[in-house]
């Protein structure tokens, strides 16, 4: 199966109330869906885009004050 | 960037099962598959976005499987005797060899998990089985019934007898297996229930 987007996948500390402020932060034309699984503790962030960085989406979420890294 | 693998995928799902059927789905975290599966975590999340999605996609997956398993060689249009027979054929078929599957299926059968699950299914199974049934009645040979006297009637003691074959045993016999002439002994019963 060919995915024409790419997959991120992130480990945060992220909660179900900060959904709204990471929709703001997230809100590029590059990002085209994202889910956080809140159930694991790694409180994964999974990111489907296009032409947009691993590093450019943790710059993004660390200069607004969440932590974020890749899982690995 | 990173890509899907489908090898990987089958180990997934295959981990899936054992330990949702091992521990239940309360027991089963992303983290112990990825452990059982010798992958990462991330790994997972390339394929399924959290453990809701994962559940959902191999039952949904394995659900479609026994249902058009149950219709090979069936056709609505067959008298009712020998559809439910070939029905009990292909169901009891697909129990013995995917054992696993089937107790696993069980798991997710009383969580809120399976609504989903009958959401994604296409009703192709649902409309067949209801067109024969429809003509059976038409042709008189299925008695009028509400469906849950109907469905129990037909289908349940296929069902138990595969239990106690799981079980190897029953409530007076040390050891069971089940074989053709028992199950072929039941459908009698059963049809002749059937009957109007």
């Amino acid at each position: 199966m060919h995915n024409p987007y790419t997959i991120h996948i992130f480990k945060t500390a992220l909660e179900p109330e900060d959904r709204d402020a990471v929709e703001n932060i997230l809100s590029s034309d590059n990002i085209l869906r994202w889910t956080v699984d809140y159930e694991d503790i790694d409180k994964v962030l999974r990111i489907e885009s296009i032409n947009i960085s691993s590093e450019e989406i943790i710059t993004l979420m660390t200069h607004s004050g969440y932590s974020c890294e890749e899982l690995i | 960037m990173r890509t899907r693998d489908e090898n990987k995928e089958q180990i997934i799902r295959q981990k899936t099962i054992e330990l949702v059927v091992k521990e239940g789905l309360d027991g089963f975290s992303m983290q112990k598959l990825a452990k059982a599966a010798k992958v990462s975590p991330a790994t997972l999340y390339i394929y399924y976005k959290d453990k809701e999605d994962l559940i959902i996609s191999i039952c949904t997956e394995l659900t479609m499987h026994m249902l058009n398993d149950s219709l090979k060689n069936f056709s609505p249009d067959m008298h009712f005797d020998e559809g439910l027979k070939i029905q009990w054929l292909n169901r009891a078929a697909f129990y013995m060899k995917y054992t696993d599957e089937v107790h696993f299926i069980e798991q997710i059968r009383y969580h809120q998990y399976y609504q989903k699950v009958l959401r994604n299914l296409d009703g192709s199974f649902r409309e067949t089985m209801g067109k024969f049934v429809h003509k059976a009645r038409e042709r008189k040979e299925l008695a009028e019934l509400p469906f849950e006297v109907y469905w129990s009637v037909a289908f349940a003691p296929l069902y138990q007898l595969i239990k106690f074959h799981w079980q190897g045993r029953s409530f007076s016999n040390e050891s069971f297996s089940l074989n053709d002439k028992i199950m072929m002994q039941t459908l009698n019963l059963v049809l002749k229930a059937l009957r109007p």
